[in-house]
């Protein structure tokens, strides 16, 4: 689910992949807004980041998130400098980025599987989490071998390539995460908290050739679904009452009495006095 | 004679019409109180809004490590219940989720919170769930809450040892499958909704086919 932008210089292009999607919210009325979260996984780079000309994020550094911002829907134009770089010299990294009311993006900078620099979108209208799990994605945006994925000591993925996402479905709670790829790379095992009806994130950064791999994460909220029922009771104790049996013999008194009311005016009437 | 006949026919008459007509109105009303207080939900919480091309807002700029992920839970753990109106004070324990149906605690004189809903104290729903009753253990600590009425007080008493009293807003009676989202939202103004089993019982199912709600907003 990721396009990649252009490195340096090139033009740059990016289908921010717009669904519009109804997100599990709470809220009754549609979102107008889309939501930008912007990841710096780009080792030892000091960032300003511009949107559409104007510096957002002034010395913005590696390892940091952003956002979410709520953004109108459009297209903005994205450009990274170094800090303190002029905001007419040519970006480092730069791209176009398309939001959509509804969607829900994260801008990533980081190193390409070569260790070039480069700036991903990736989508996170994620589908909701069954009643009492936890999503888990896993995106690698390092320069890196292709990762193998172990959750509490197990392998679970394996050939995780650079740019692509992989998820998986959990039990809510504390576990381990783990990484290792080929020639001895290891991102030894951590512990992270995963939210019931959350999807938690895990951006693989940095590059193994320098040493400097590491974990950052994104919490997507409110992917939670509501359990398909409620069952509190057996046994009938508690049920709506019927008609109660005093009310009943009562009635069938009164009809009786009734019957044999009429049953006698009848027969006087029809007697001759 | 004859106007005892026609007396007898009268009296008849009347406790033909009044029997019926005293049970049905005795009989707790299924839908009492209302749902105004939490209308705010439908607001949409949003960090941020901006207009694009004019001044950029400030823009919440955190660490992204793994290691430095910090999880804070507003609000506290329920641990007892007290419900002075219909003689409920109970352990309450935290349930999740078992078969895709929100877990109830095995004992029918415990009460479950929804631990993945909302807590006393934050947003959301905290979702308190119960027996009305069991075939094999009787009557259950929620037998009487199609009792409760707009008014009444609920006073939860939490794991640090503080309180909070809420209070009724209203019950309402709802098909099995069609029990509201909201029950166990984690967004929106507090509130406290109790659930437990009601309406006809389902002898070939051995289940209740209603759930009854009772909603509660935060004060006395």
């Amino acid at each position: 689910m990721r396009k990649s932008l252009s490195i340096p210089g090139s033009l740059a292009f990016v289908l921010a992949l717009v669904l519009i999607t109804g997100t599990p919210t709470v809220t009754s009325a549609a979102p107008r807004t889309g939501s930008v979260t912007i990841i710096h996984g780009l080792p030892g780079f000091t960032a300003d980041v511009y949107v559409n000309g104007k510096l957002l994020l002034d010395g913005f550094k590696p390892t940091s998130t952003a956002g979410p911002l709520q953004l109108d829907p459009g297209t903005y134009k994205v450009a990274i400098r170094q800090v303190g770089a002029s905001a007419d010299s040519p970006p480092a990294l730069s791209g176009t980025v398309h939001v959509s009311a509804g969607s829900d993006i994260s801008i990533c900078a980081h190193l390409g599987e070569s260790g070039d620099p480069s700036l991903s979108v990736f989508d996170n209208t994620f589908r909701p989490a069954a009643a009492g799990r936890s999503l888990l994605y896993v995106r690698n945006v390092a320069a890196v071998a292709p990762l193998t994925v172990r959750l509490d000591d197990r392998p679970v993925k394996r050939g995780l390539r650079e740019g692509s996402e992989w998820s998986t479905a959990t039990a809510p709670g504390r576990h381990t995460i783990a990484f290792d790829a080929a020639n001895d790379v290891s991102i030894s095992p951590r512990d992270i908290h995963l939210g019931e009806g959350v999807a938690q994130i895990v951006y693989v950064v940095g590059s193994a050739k320098a040493n400097n791999l590491d974990l950052m994460v994104e919490a997507v909220q409110h992917l939670h679904s509501a359990p398909s029922g409620v069952l509190t009771g057996d046994g009938g104790l508690g049920a709506d009452p019927g008609f109660p049996s005093w009310a009943i013999a009562l009635m069938v008194a009164a009809g009786a009495t009734l019957i044999a009311c009429t049953r006698r005016i009848l027969i006087q009437r029809m007697q001759p006095q | 004679m004859n106007r005892l006949v026609w007396c007898t026919l009268a009296a008849s008459i009347v406790v033909l019409v009044a029997v019926p007509v005293s049970v049905l109105a005795s009989r707790p009303d299924s839908q009492v109180g209302s749902l105004e207080a939490l209308r705010r939900s439908d607001v949409h919480v949003s960090a941020q809004t901006q207009v694009p091309g004019l001044a950029l807002p400030k823009v919440r700029i955190r660490s992204g490590l793994l290691a430095r992920e910090v999880i804070r839970r507003v609000g506290e753990i329920p641990e007892r219940l007290r419900i002075a109106a219909i003689g409920v004070d109970a352990p309450v324990f935290p349930v999740g989720v078992t078969a895709g149906t929100t877990e109830i605690p095995p004992d029918v004189h415990d009460v479950g919170w929804y631990r993945f809903g909302g807590r006393p104290g934050g947003s959301g729903s905290t979702l308190l769930v119960a027996h009305v009753s069991s075939g094999t253990q009787g009557a259950g600590v929620f037998i009487h809450l199609r009792d409760l009425m707009p008014g009444d007080d609920i006073v939860v008493q939490m794991r640090d040892g503080s309180s909070s009293t809420f209070g009724v807003i209203a019950r309402r009676s709802f098909a099995k499958d069609a029990l509201p989202d909201r029950l166990f939202s984690r967004t929106g103004p507090s509130m406290l909704a109790l659930v437990t089993c009601g309406g006809p019982y389902d002898e070939a199912t051995g289940r209740y086919e209603d759930n009854i709600v009772v909603y509660a907003v935060p004060g006395g």
